[in-house]
């Protein structure tokens, strides 16, 4: 037996990034590289570089070597491998596979051999030889890379490696073509075996027991142990992979990265053109003076913004801004970039950085040495109007959308692993049902199982259930970030592979936000925010009808009159605190000034909940509570908060001053919590913290409280900067609910899909703050809600055309184009001059639209269903016919209709049709249950319009609503499990429950929930469910 | 005219075995496609009772009841199951036509037969309680009326045109069409029943509707002629039976035979013919099907008389397993005296098929097997039984020897060495194979090719859990 060689180095390694190939997370594969004592490991995956981020982060940590290579299967050629010797080798690999995967559809490459005579004289070649390989293709490898090529010889135990290490010896003296060892490793250990077989199953749409010889016969194609391998191969072919690791010196760290400075005029320089942009909107943004303070500020901010050279990312966002303001686009910057005043001069934040406390270290610091990151909400509906921009003005080398990495779930795991394990569909959805719904917890629990009528002691269960385990988290494929721009100074495509994404007319880049993080690129988020269309839209409406032009900055700041209407929860439709948990802590909270607002919109979240800082906070703010704080560091951290951490970067903070992190440490923990709930790691930060606020003499429930605060951030931290860009558009949207109700519902209902509420609730809202309201009318709506003149400058609103299901787009609009042109006579009239097809004249019909035009729906429906559309017009002469009596419709049914065609109905409520039967059983409206007493138990019924359930899953939150208004109950988990059918099915509820009044909040808590949909006959009511 | 529809509604859910058949009050339901999602469309009371209805959308059925049994509707079965009813109620009329879960008899001219329409439909239920489908009947004097009158009024008995226009008036137009842009008319301006419908002008209605509306309401009320191609029956008699479990006692086997003998009389009165000889076939689970004859001494077609014959004969035949499907065949029932000879005549059979069937008969039939090659790297695994001659034989690896020990034979080891007739050599770079998690007979092994003294050349393996020496097979 021969000595092992130390230092091999494994040349040819798939991840899971080689979708539904390889069995292991790039990760799991360097740290065990690592652990056996290998010179380095090169990550290969197939056609991408996905999945290399992670590992370089992994082999960072470790100071282990990882080389970036890529497989490459070629259509009229062999398998090979590249690596990247250094920057210029990693450049051309990025190129070629741009190349391969731009040519293909998502998702998949075209390669032909030609495609190689390009400079690839930067990287390293290994040939993957079949068994027998035809000596042309070898030819063909030798000619193609000369002096740069090898034999990869792969030792796999599958009975013919005596042969085939005789083949290639003859191959490589033949060709000249020396040979190295390689593994073709796709699993980091031979545990693996079982999720390889899995994945080759879903891969080939077959199950696990029926893959024959597609499977492999064997787990060789792990990490081997260094003995392993010494034993199968001879010593040369093992010392030949370090030579070829020392040749590749190329890290991801070298990638540098600058931003475009297309910006910048000719003639000028960056810096000079920033500040003469922020001069320039300082001067609009303070007509009669900047402060002293916003002006030292700015000269602060732009000093370190030189120093750091990020003028060019600064001007770029600031132009794409500019391009959304000249085409009327509403935006607004959010996340950490509220917290510059120059972002504010430059109009990308909108939040008064001198009416707030606002730390610009938070979003660029000289330590941290990590970009800006500015996100920017633009009006959801015309985001695609700034993407093309951006495309059109960088093209499509330079501009691209960062990947998101789709990863298997509970539920797709459970789907893929139980069709590969041979279950039936009926019996994969039982398992999914049981698995998710309420009880929405990741993993796969034993009583669900249970539950679907499976024995978690069945062996196939069991293989079930550890696969499931080992396969979620897994990448399945590449999808477009929601809107992460990356755009560079020059070809893009040497810093990171471009491909096709499924949209048309869309590229994405294969890293996502947390590889460019990691590496420190440059990207500019743009997102689509449904709010901001409505305020637009809102505005828009007010110019038109009193020819003023509110704008988000111009709007009259801290109205009294706005916070009395919030502290009421009097907050349907406005942004944010519309919801159920928001409008609970309202009254409580009770927010009096903009401040109030930013911490009302952070509270509210997983965090502070689960950190259980909001009883404190509000005990503190009531005065029950002293305020004090365990040291003068933590009153640096938390003095605006009452001493209660409310944002995450409080809760950074606090790991830094109390518990002892480096500012880097606590930087990777506000990485590791937005990850963790994806892939966990936050144990020995845990560790870290605990022992670090002890030592320092905190106590341990504090100190599990702040660790249970960063759990609940996760994904879904508020930063305060984020928290005070949202405040604002609470304010606004508040403001404009206050001032301008139809307004701003007519702006909502123009918006939708949008927000918690459906136009019926927002309707009935505005009905209660007394706006009046016109139906749908085919002779007077616009497709949009419109404002009509009340005669004493009342704004009147008009519903439009645009909630009459059914009709199109299109034909609303000419019906509104010949209408202008002169007044409908009849509906025939209509019909033909407006083009209209039969659908859209059933609908008008259908949803009462025609009143004026021929009679109600029952009449126009008949008259709409004569009229012939091919009949060219000649008026006056239509046919003559024998009109039938029909009865109008009774009020119920007019109800039933106005929902089913319209969605909601100004008749009156369906549940007032329904109140003397449900009088009769005893049911109570909303309104008179707020005259009963605390405690006292009642029934009540209502449509159900929202059910919530919260994280934790303790509890149900379900909104219904009656005629004369709202209720909130609460259903506990074990009333819930018990009646589960009704409480996910019913859509008009009735409970018995006992009232819970506290702050001015009152809550149903449910004892027995009761189905009454029936009575509402095939009325359409949906509810929006957010589980 | 007089038509008598027959609607078995349940038809869907009774052409399916219940799953497991040791289970039938398993909650089941069939499921179609409407508007490319799937929906519930009958369900058996098990399903009811967790609250399983048609209509629902079988993701949310599943989720109300997650053992639910769902199975695609198959109109097919269906078709063949109305088929042999059809071949039953043949006896009652020539002329009947087959629409979805529904047979409709024109029964007026085999009154006479009958006696009045009360006594037909009394001949009719006594037969179909034996059948065992669920059913409907009712009467009117148009097929589409009969039809309609099926779902809406079962059990009734309607004369006169008169009387029809009475009992359709409130009855939903729904129930009469399916057309959906007519349905929503009708629904837009606000109206709902036949009756309703037939007060609106009649030239306004037809150019608002397509005409069919009209051509419908003219056939249901017989004031348009409405041909309906009479079904042909078949030249044999042939019907199939999937049990809803499996039978193990003779005695059981009468009831099923029962309601295959009844249709089996059904269609020689309707062809005027009677039977000597039937073909029975029992179907097991996983054996060869058992075939047997009954033959009649004389010529019949008395349900009684031959189903005591047959209670007779199959007290004779002995069962090799459960039963899970009977099939009665019926050819000869005109040309009885041409058959005899054919039951005993021999099929010639090519040469080695006779040898085969030679070797069979010396050493019994399950002694003469072939071998067929299964894609599976476990040794044990790769091959099968199948019979002669039907197996696949693709190479096997030339590394692998065809004659393998079951199961293999334990080595002993001496100096860490295997030994079977001395030491063993051992060739260089072994096979691993290590598969097989998946249905729990899982193998990690290292083959090697091995010589002993005695220059034979062996396939050994090392089980790498336990570390011990197998020989698995012998090259030549």
């Amino acid at each position: 037996m021969q000595r092992p060689v130390t230092g091999y180095a494994e040349l040819h390694c798939v991840s899971n990034f080689t979708f539904l190939r390889g069995a292991s997370h790039p990760e799991e594969l360097v740290t065990r590289a690592h652990a056996l004592g290998y010179s380095a490991l090169a990550i290969t995956d197939e056609c991408t570089v996905s999945g290399v981020v992670r590992a370089h982060e992994k082999a960072r940590e470790l100071n282990f070597k990882l080389i970036i290579g890529t497989e490459l299967q070629l259509l009229d050629g062999p398998g090979i491998v590249l690596l990247a010797t250094n920057r210029t080798g990693y450049g051309q690999l990025c190129r070629l596979i741009t190349r391969a995967r731009r040519k293909a559809v998502k998702g998949s490459y075209m390669l032909y051999r030609h495609d190689l005579q390009t400079d690839l004289s930067h990287c390293l070649a290994l040939l993957l030889p079949r068994y027998r390989e035809d000596p042309e293709q070898i030819q063909w490898f030798a000619d193609t890379f000369p002096g740069h090529g090898w034999l990869a010889v792969e030792l796999l135990r599958d009975g013919r490696d005596a042969d085939h290490l005789d083949q290639t010896a003859e191959w490589s003296k033949r060709y000249r073509l020396p040979r190295v060892a390689a593994g073709g490793v796709r699993m980091h250990t031979r545990g693996r075996r079982a999720l390889q077989d899995l994945l080759t199953a879903i891969r080939l749409n077959r199950p696990v027991a029926h893959l024959g010889h597609t499977r492999l016969s064997n787990g060789e194609r792990h990490l081997r142990h260094p003995d392993d391998l010494a034993e199968l191969y001879p010593a040369e072919l093992l010392r030949e992979t370090r030579h070829l690791a020392r040749r590749c010196d190329f890290s991801l760290d070298e990638l540098s990265y600058q931003y475009p400075d297309d910006v910048t005029p000719t003639g000028t320089t960056a810096g000079a053109w920033l500040r003469q942009l922020t001069e320039q909107g300082m001067e609009k943004r303070w007509p009669r003076g900047c402060p002293q303070k916003v002006r030292n500020q700015v000269d602060y901010e732009l000093a370190l913004i030189g120093e750091l050279r990020y003028e060019p990312y600064f001007l770029t966002v600031w132009d794409i801004v500019r391009y959304a303001r000249e085409q009327g686009i509403l935006c607004q910057g959010r996340g950490s970039a509220a917290n510059s005043a120059v972002c504010y001069c430059l109009g990308i934040t909108e939040v008064d950085p001198s009416r707030m406390n606002l730390l610009f270290e938070r979003f660029i610091s000289r330590e941290r040495n990590e970009p800006p990151d500015i996100d920017v909400d633009f009006e959801h509906e015309r985001r695609e109007e700034v993407i093309q921009y951006i495309y059109e003005k960088y093209g499509r080398e330079r501009a691209a959308l960062a990947a998101t990495v789709i990863t298997y779930r509970t539920k797709s795991a459970l789907r893929d692993a139980g069709k590969g394990l041979g279950l039936s569909a009926e019996q994969i959805e039982a398992l999914i049902a049981a698995a998710s719904g309420w009880r929405r917890n990741g993993g796969i629990q034993p009583e669900s199982l249970v539950e679907a009528g499976f024995s978690p002691d069945n062996p196939v269960i069991r293989r079930l259930v550890v696969l499931c385990d080992q396969l979620r988290g897994f990448p399945r494929h590449l999808s477009q970030h929601v809107g992460g721009f990356v755009i560079a100074r020059d070809r893009l495509d040497e810093l990171v592979p471009v491909e096709n994404a499924s949209m048309p007319r869309r590229t994405l880049i294969q890293w996502e936000k947390n590889d460019l993080e990691t590496l420190g690129l440059l990207k500019v988020d743009i997102l689509g925010l449904g709010m901001l269309s409505a305020i637009r839209r809102a505005f828009d409406l007010i110019a038109g009808f009193r020819g003023r032009r509110w704008t988000l900055a111009n709007l009259p700041a801290e109205d009294p009159a706005v916070y009395r209407m919030i502290q009421k929860a009097d907050t349907i439709g406005v942004f944010q605190i519309e919801s159920r948990a928001q409008m609970s802590m309202l009254p409580r909270l009770r927010p009096e000034n903009f401040y109030d607002l930013v911490i009302e919109v952070a509270i509210v979240r997983p965090g502070p909940i689960q950190g259980d800082m909001v009883h404190p906070y509000l005990r503190r703010r009531r005065g029950t509570e002293p305020v004090t704080y365990p040291s003068e560091a933590v009153r640096e951290v938390l003095g605006r908060t009452l001493g209660v951490p409310i944002f995450q970067e409080q809760v950074i903070k606090m790991a830094i001053v109390a518990a002892g992190f480096t500012p880097g440490e606590a930087d990777r923990l506000r990485r590791a919590m937005a990850a963790w709930r994806r892939r966990g790691g936050l144990e020995p930060y845990r560790k870290k913290l605990m022992e670090g606020m002890q030592e320092r003499g905190y106590g341990s429930e504090f100190a599990e409280r702040i660790y249970h605060q960063i759990l609940g951030f996760g994904e879904y931290g508020f930063p305060e900067s984020h928290a005070a860009s949202f405040a604002l558009l609470v304010y606004v949207s508040s403001w404009l609910k206050h001032h301008e109700p139809a307004a701003f519902c007519a702006a909502l209902i123009n918006s939708q899909p949008m927000g918690f509420y459906q136009p019926a609730q927002l309707v009935q809202d505005a009905r209660k703050h007394a706006v009046v309201i016109r139906p749908a009318d085919a002779a007077r709506s616009h497709w949009d809600c419109t404002l009509e003149d009340g005669g004493d400058g009342t704004a009147i609103l008009r519903l439009g055309l645009r909630l009459v299901h059914g009709l199109s787009r299109n034909g609303a609009e000419r019906l509104v184009a010949a209408r202008r042109k002169q007044p409908f006579q009849d509906v025939n009239d209509l019909a033909h001059r407006a083009g209209l097809d039969r659908g859209d004249l059933k609908a008008l019909a259908a949803a009462d639209t025609l009143l004026d035009l021929s009679g109600h729906r029952h009449q126009a429906s008949w008259d709409v269903a004569g009229i012939e559309p091919e009949l060219p017009l000649l008026a006056g002469t239509g046919i003559i016919e024998d009109s039938p009596e029909l009865p109008p419709p009774q009020a119920g049914q007019a109800v039933l209709a106005d929902y089913t065609h319209t969605g909601l109905s100004l008749r009156s409520h369906p549940l007032a049709l329904l109140r003397q039967q449900l009088s009769r059983r005893g049911v109570l409206s909303a309104r008179d249950i707020a005259q009963h007493p605390d405690g006292q138990r009642v029934r009540a019924a209502g449509l159900v319009l929202i059910r919530q359930r919260p994280g934790n899953g303790n509890a149900v939150f379900i909104t219904l609503e009656d005629e004369t208004g709202s209720l909130n109950l609460v259903v506990w988990r074990h009333l819930a499990e018990r009646q589960r059918r009704i409480l996910l099915s019913a859509r008009l509820l009735g409970v018995f429950a006992e009232i819970q009044r506290a702050d001015g909040v009152q809550h149903l808590i449910c004892r027995n929930l009761e189905d009454h949909t029936n009575l509402l006959g095939d009325l359409q009511v949906k509810s929006r469910d957010f589980h | 005219m007089l038509w008598t529809a027959l609607y078995f509604p349940q038809l869907p859910l009774e052409v399916f075995v219940p799953d497991p058949p040791q289970d039938p009050e398993r909650a089941r339901a069939i499921s179609h496609t409407r508007n490319s999602r799937e929906i519930v469309m009958r369900c058996n009371p098990a399903a009811t009772i967790q609250g399983i209805c048609p209509g629902l959308p079988v993701p949310a059925a599943l989720a109300l009841c997650s053992g639910l049994q769902v199975l695609a509707r198959d109109e097919t079965r269906e078709r063949a199951a109305l088929q042999g009813l059809a071949l039953w109620a043949y006896q009652f009329s020539p002329h009947i036509s087959l629409d979805p879960l529904m047979l409709l008899i024109e029964t007026g001219a085999s009154l006479r037969l009958f006696g009045n329409p009360e006594s037909l439909s009394g001949l009719l239920s006594r037969d179909l309680d034996q059948l065992g489908h669920e059913y409907r009947i009712a009467m009117a004097p148009t097929p589409a009326a009969a039809n309609l009158l099926a779902r809406t009024h079962p059990g009734s008995i309607t004369r006169t045109t008169t009387e029809l226009r009475r009992q359709i008036d409130g009855v939903a137009l729904a129930r009469l069409t399916r057309d959906t842009e007519v349905r929503a008319l009708i629904d837009a301006i606000g109206l709902g029943t036949i009756g309703e419908c037939l007060t609106l002008p009649r030239g306004e209605l037809a150019r608002r509707t397509s005409p069919k509306l009209i051509l419908l309401f003219d056939r249901l009320l017989g004031q348009a002629p409405d041909p309906r191609p009479a079904w042909q029956p078949p030249e044999h008699f042939e019907q199939h039976l999937e049990f809803p479990g499996e039978i193990i006692h003779h005695t059981a086997l009468c009831f099923p035979a029962r309601r295959l003998i009844l249709a089996l009389c059904g269609y020689l009165r309707g062809h005027g013919g009677s039977v000597q000889h039937l073909h029975w076939r029992l179907e097991h689970r996983e054996i060869p099907a058992t075939d047997f004859q009954q033959g009649l001494m004389k010529p019949s077609r008395d349900a009684h008389h031959i189903l005591d014959i047959f209670r007779e004969r199959i007290e004779r035949v002995s069962l090799p397993g459960p039963v899970v499907a009977m099939s009665l065949q019926v050819t000869d029932w005109l040309a009885f005296e041409e058959q005899t000879a054919d039951l005993l005549q021999e099929r010639a059979s090519p040469k080695d098929e006779a040898f085969l069937e030679r070797l069979r008969n010396r050493l019994g039939e399950e002694r003469v097997q072939g071998l067929s090659v299964i894609a599976d790297y476990r040794p044990e695994r790769a091959w099968s039984w199948c019979p002669p001659g039907t197996g696949r034989n693709e190479e096997t690896g030339e590394h692998q020897p065809l004659w393998l020990l079951d199961p293999p034979c334990p080595l002993s080891v001496h100096e860490q060495a295997p030994s079977y007739g001395g030491t063993l050599a051992l060739e260089r770079l072994p096979e691993r194979i290590e598969t097989g998690w998946w249905d729990g007979f899982d193998i990690v092994r290292d083959y090697f090719v091995a010589h002993n003294p005695d220059g034979e050349r062996l396939w050994v393996f090392r089980d790498r859990r336990s570390g011990e020496w197998y020989l698995h097979g012998l090259f030549h």
